[in-house]
C-alpha cells in the first residue's frame, strides 16, 4: 500500500515514522485518533499500565513526525469497509487490551478496522528477510579413526561407499557424508532422504533442496552448504573465503555466491558450534 | 527436531548475528548469562528480528510473553526449552 503526506479523511489508516518502525492509527478527526497503544517513544515506554486501545488528539499522535496517510490502491479499496464502519469498530475497541508486538500490534489493528483482516506488514517483512535470507554455511571436523553406518545416508550413496576398495578412502567418505547430513539437518532443517539427492552423468551428486559441497584431506572434513552455488576445498589457497582454524589447523577456501553470509561450525561428537573470529589464525 | 540447551544457544547465537550485524565480534563470548541489551546493545527493532527469526527456526509462537521480559541469552533458551517440551 502507498502511504503519503496528505490531508487526512475519516475512516483512513495514518502513520508516523518512529526509528525504523511505523506507529499506526484510525484518523477520525483532529481530535480523535484512535490506536493501540500510545506512540512508542522513550517517554511513552516509561508511562506504566497496560496497552491498551485509546484515543488521543492527532498532536499526540503525531509526536512532531510526519503523519502519511494510506492510499488503497482500487483492488484495497474494494477490500476495506466504509469509513462508517472503520471508525465504529476502533471505537468499539476503545479500553482493549491483550497487546503483543509481534502477534497483536498497532498496525494489526488498523488493519481489522479498516480490512477486517489482522496483519502487520512490518513483522511479516521481518519474517521474510529471515527465511530468504542467504545462507553460506561450512562444517569442518576431524575424521574419526572408524566411521560405522549411521542410516542417514541415501541408499544409493551408501552402496557407492561401500563399494570403495581403499578403506581409508571409504572411512573419509563415509564420514563427509554424515557431516552433510548434520549439516542438512542443522543448515536447512532437512534430512538428505528429503534433500532430493541425485547423482548427475559424471558423478557429481547434487540436491535440488541446497547447494553443497565437501572436502576431505588429512584427516580433516570441510563440507560447506548454502542456498546459493558454492564449492569448499581443505588446504588449498584461493576462492573467496580463505580461512586458517586454529583447532583442529587446518585451511578451509571457499568459492560462493554468498560469501559475504559465510559462516564456519566445528562439529565435534557431541556438540556444534558456531566458529568466531578467535577460532581463526 | 529434538534440541538440548547447548544446542539451542548455538542456534540463537546465529539468529543473534541475523538480529544485529555487530553481534560478529562479540560471538566468542556470547553464553547463556550474555545480557541481550546490557552486553549485546540489541535494540527493539534487534529485539523483533530475534523473536520472529527464533520463531521461525524453532517453529514455535511468542504467544504469551512480551520482548522486555528477555533479560539474557539464557533466557530466550529457557523460553524456547519450555515451547518445545
Amino acid at each position: 500500500m502507498k502511504w503519503e503526506p496528505k490531508e487526512c479523511q475519516p475512516g483512513d489508516m495514518i502513520r508516523i515514522r518512529l526509528g525504523r518502525f511505523y506507529h499506526y492509527g484510525i484518523f477520525v478527526s483532529e481530535n480523535e485518533v484512535i490506536q493501540f497503544g500510545l506512540p512508542p517513544t522513550a517517554e511513552n515506554r516509561e508511562k506504566e499500565g497496560e496497552v491498551v486501545v485509546l484515543a488521543t488528539d492527532i498532536n499526540t499522535f503525531a509526536c512532531s513526525s510526519i503523519v502519511e496517510t494510506a492510499c488503497p490502491d482500487r483492488s484495497e479499496l474494494k477490500k476495506r469497509f466504509p469509513p462508517e464502519k472503520t471508525i465504529a469498530l476502533a471505537r468499539s475497541r476503545i479500553g482493549q487490551g491483550g497487546y503483543h508486538i509481534l502477534h497483536h500490534n498497532c498496525e494489526h489493528f488498523v488493519n481489522e478496522c479498516v480490512f477486517g483482516d489482522s496483519y502487520c506488514a512490518q513483522a511479516e517483512d521481518a519474517r521474510q528477510r529471515w527465511l530468504n535470507r542467504p545462507i553460506c554455511d561450512v562444517y569442518v571436523a576431524v575424521i574419526p579413526q572408524e566411521v560405522s553406518e549411521d542410516g542417514t545416508l541415501p541408499e544409493k550413496r551408501n552402496r557407492e561407499i561401500d563399494k570403495i576398495a581403499d578403506p581409508d578412502r571409504q572411512r573419509q567418505e563415509r564420514f563427509c557424508w554424515q557431516l552433510l547430513s548434520l549439516a542438512a539437518r542443522r543448515s536447512f532443517h532437512l534430512e538428505l532422504q528429503d534433500a532430493g539427492l541425485k547423482r548427475r552423468l559424471g558423478g557429481k551428486w547434487v540436491s535440488s533442496r541446497f547447494h553443497f559441497s565437501v572436502s576431505y584431506e588429512n584427516g580433516l572434513a570441510a563440507v560447506a552448504v548454502s542456498n546459493g552455488t558454492v564449492s569448499v576445498a581443505v588446504g588449498q589457497q584461493g576462492g573467496d573465503v580463505v580461512r586458517t582454524l586454529r583447532e583442529p589447523h587446518m585451511t578451509v577456501s571457499l568459492s560462493a555466491q554468498h560469501a559475504a553470509a559465510v559462516k564456519f561450525f566445528l562439529s565435534e561428537p557431541d556438540q556444534t558450534v558456531l566458529l568466531g573470529k578467535q577460532a581463526f589464525e | 527436531m529434538k534440541m538440548n540447551r547447548n544446542e539451542i544457544i548455538e542456534k540463537l547465537k546465529e539468529i543473534l548475528l541475523f538480529a544485529d550485524d555487530s553481534s560478529n565480534d562479540k560471538i566468542d563470548s556470547i553464553g547463556a548469562e550474555t545480557h541481550l541489551q546490557n552486553d549485546l546493545g540489541l535494540t527493539s527493532v534487534n529485539m523483533l528480528y530475534l523473536i520472529i527469526a527464533t520463531e521461525e527456526e524453532f517453529g514455535i509462537r511468542f504467544t504469551d510473553i512480551g520482548m522486555n521480559e528477555f533479560g539474557t541469552v539464557g533466557d530466550v533458551a529457557d523460553y524456547i526449552e519450555r515451547k518445545l517440551s
